[in-house]
């Protein structure tokens, strides 16, 4: 894996005369080179003899740097194929898996990437039985589960038929985590709702308690399940930071703590680059709670990213790109207190510490954010009153919302003025901006914003034109911070 | 013409209307409450078409229905105004509602009626304009309004006919002032003389028009604000409208400088 992107490397096996030993070339780092002694290990196992000659692995191509235990299973293929004891010799399959020394195969942290390569060359492609069902939602792939060595020799050589993946059971969306637990706060859960219909990155501020990381993390379950492709992409990053994600249509969410380091957040790190939290949360959400707290230039190096949808990680040598279009949940507290604007308890900022505070929320970074929004401590009424909306039904119209844009290009959270110009604004839409320009409550730079969130406040009514009716209600998540 | 149909919603507003019809003939909606009618010549100046579109645009702002007469000049003007405020136009016609006159202003009426408006006649479908039908229904236009603004008008005319109709039927006339050389502001001119408000600017006419009629209808949806500001919460939650609406709608109250919204509460 280079980055999320999978790249084939073909296995080279050659059987010497000269004396005996075991060779791996090719920019093998040290758990490549270790593949040595559990190849050894498990081609014994198979009941085989292992050669004492000369065994040398050539891992082409041979400037690209490998690591990780993948190696092992089409390595201990490609020497027996060269010993001709086995009949592999003249197959071509994508093999990818760690062995164990008694044979077993145990793991395929690149089985999505593996069955993406084999996909496009229409091999078959060899994985561990426990990572086969995910590999298996690639299209197009053919994925032969192995449990050991000996399987898959017998597999390649025709000798045994190979077995069905037993898919397990579609992961259901985490109902734990719904819209109807949600009493009162029926702005935010607008802001939450065309937050999900147009992919805008959505600011919430308030106060400490009312329920900002709540509403935040029932965002995943309104926005539209990933499609098979993008849950290919969304896995393949995820393998690519090793970390197991169940397969599954759920878009991610991710809550990066404030004091996380630069590495784990954006991407990179020391050594084979990583991708960070905002890459984990690629096609889903990244939520940051106390966003003041992060460091400024943390924040400002995400701006690019959320841009262009990916990190580019330079390193010597060579650039690697880590796919990055989350969705942005940002929540705050108005002050340094927390407690400015609440009904219930005094603020006791003074006005410098406050302006200190909104300078740091302010800036390029801000301006990502096309809505914000209040959030307010809910009444005792709201909080004992009868259960919300639930997810389910919001979801529904969300997905018929995104379903206009994505007919018309983009989403409309990821619209450039040049798109927005050819969506059509009827007459009062255009002189009601005008009145918010004029009125001083709407910068030039806001204008774009409020035109995007009127676009998915339209397409969430299934209304065409533009009308000053979205245009107000889009007024009313400006957030005058 | 499927959405044509015959009503007496409308009666208790036509109370005080001389030989009020017993029926209307209506296409697209009713007004839901006593509208604000704007009227005047139909050789107006382009000083009175923009002044009628303007306070179109803010009467329809405030929430109130505007009323006119489909006429060229000062009343499509009104109404092209009221299109662009996001509100509700109503046209009383002198013939057929679907019959339109002139046919110039028939693309006006579709927009209104494709803008929650209506179009109203006493006349059944199919009649005919006649010279006659135009001073009459100048009385349901004073009918349904509980104010009249009369834009530009000469001394003889209809706009200056609704006005008097307005005042016997016990309703408030306004009007805009204009030069005292020019024979289109003589009739304005006239009627400030005799007592009727002057308009001086929009934000005046509805100041007027709140001191007669009560808080205008956008101001008064969101709750009474107090000084003390209520949570943009509790508005919504008050109220049985789509979210949308309602915050649609306290955003307009604030661009209209009626309210404050500051940190998720709304303040005067």
């Amino acid at each position: 894996m280079v980055g999320a992107e999978a790249r084939a490397v073909r296995i080279e096996a050659h059987v010497g005369r000269a004396k005996e030993g075991f060779t791996v070339v090719g920019l093998p780092d040290t758990s490549v080179r270790e593949a040595k002694d559990r190849v050894r290990a498990a081609i014994i196992s198979t009941g085989r003899e292992f050669p004492l000659r000369r065994v040398t692995v050539n891992l082409s191509p041979a400037n690209l740097p490998k690591a990780g235990s993948d190696y092992d299973l089409p390595m201990a293929l490609g020497v027996l194929a060269a010993m001709g004891d086995a009949s592999p010799a003249g197959a071509r399959v994508v093999a990818a898996g760690e062995l164990s020394l008694d044979g077993s195969v145990t793991r395929t942290r690149t089985a999505i990437g593996a069955a993406l390569l084999a996909a496009r060359r229409n091999w078959p492609c060899l994985v561990a039985d426990r990572d086969a069902a995910g590999a298996a939602l690639v299209p197009g792939a053919v994925i032969y589960p192995v449990a050991t060595l000996a399987e898959a020799v017998a597999v390649i050589a025709g000798v045994q038929p190979p077995r069905e993946i037993v898919s397990p059971a579609a992961q259901p969306i985490d109902v734990s985590a719904d819209l109807g637990d949600v009493r009162g706060q029926p702005l935010a859960r607008r802001a939450l709702e065309i937050a999900a219909a147009g992919g805008h990155h959505l600011l919430m501020v308030g106060s400490p308690g009312t329920g900002k990381t709540m509403l935040a993390a029932r965002l995943p379950g309104i926005l539209p399940p990933l499609t098979a492709a993008e849950a290919v992409e969304v896995a393949c990053v995820w393998a690519s930071a090793d970390r197991a994600r169940p397969v599954s249509d759920q878009p991610p969410f991710r809550s990066p703590h404030h004091s996380a380091s630069m590495a784990s957040v954006v991407g990179g790190g020391n050594g084979h680059p990583v991708p960070g939290e905002l890459s984990l949360a690629h096609r889903g959400v990244l939520f940051m709670d106390e966003l003041g707290e992060f460091p400024p230039h943390l924040l400002n190096s995400l701006r690019q990213p959320l841009e262009e949808g990916r990190v580019t990680i330079a390193r010597r040598g060579s650039t690697i790109t880590f796919p990055a279009r989350a969705q942005l949940v940002a929540a705050s507290n108005p002050c340094p207190c927390g407690f400015k604007g609440d009904r219930l308890r005094a603020c006791r900022c003074g006005d410098n510490a406050l302006v200190r505070y909104r300078r740091r929320l302010s800036g390029p970074f801000l301006d990502r954010f096309d809505l914000r929004v209040f959030v307010s401590t809910p009444d005792s009424s709201a909080l004992l009153g009868a259960p919300a909306e639930a997810s389910e039904r919001v979801r529904e119209r969300v997905i018929k919302a995104r379903s206009l844009q994505v007919e018309r290009g983009d989403i409309n959270g990821r619209s450039a003025r040049s798109d927005l110009d050819r969506q059509p604004m009827d007459s009062s839409a255009v002189s009601l901006l005008k009145q918010a320009v004029d009125a001083g409550i709407l910068t030039g730079r806001g204008v774009d914003r409020i035109r995007r969130v009127a676009r998915t406040i339209a397409d969430l009514a299934e209304i065409e034109v533009v009308g000053d009716e979205q245009i107000a209600e889009a007024l009313a998540f400006r957030g005058d911070l | 013409m499927t959405d044509m149909r015959r009503t007496n919603e409308l009666g208790r507003m036509l109370v005080g209307v001389s030989q009020a019809p017993s029926h209307l003939w209506v296409r697209g909606n009713l007004p839901s409450m006593p509208g604000v009618a704007i009227v005047g010549t139909r050789r107006c100046t382009e000083y009175g078409r923009t002044i009628a579109r303007t306070l179109g645009h803010s009467v329809a702002s405030a929430g109130w229905p505007v009323i006119s007469g489909l006429a060229r000049g000062i009343d499509a003007a009104a109404h092209v105004g009221t299109l662009d405020g996001g509100g509700e136009g109503f046209a009383i016609l002198g013939c057929g509602v679907d019959v339109i006159y002139p046919a110039d202003n028939r693309g006006l009426a579709g927009r209104l009626l494709e803008n929650g408006g209506g179009l109203i006649s006493e006349y059944p479908p199919g009649t005919p304009p006649a010279p006659f039908r135009f001073p009459a229904r100048n009385r349901i236009i004073a009918g349904l309004s509980a104010a009249v603004v009369v834009v530009e008008a000469a001394v003889t005319g209809g706009a200056l006919i609704t006005a008097r109709l307005a005042l016997d039927q016990g309703k408030d006339v306004l009007a805009v002032p204009g030069d005292i050389s020019r024979a289109t502001s003589e009739g304005c001119n006239l009627l400030i003389r005799d007592g009727a408000h002057p308009v001086l600017s929009s934000e005046d006419l509805i100041e007027s028009l709140e001191r007669i009629l009560g808080p205008s209808p956008v101001a008064a949806s969101p709750i009474s604000v107090s000084s003390t500001g209520v949570l943009l919460d509790e508005v919504l939650e008050q109220s049985d409208r789509p979210v949308g609406a309602v915050l649609a709608d306290v955003v307009r109250a604030e661009l209209a400088g009626r309210l404050k919204i500051k940190d998720g509460v709304v303040g005067a």
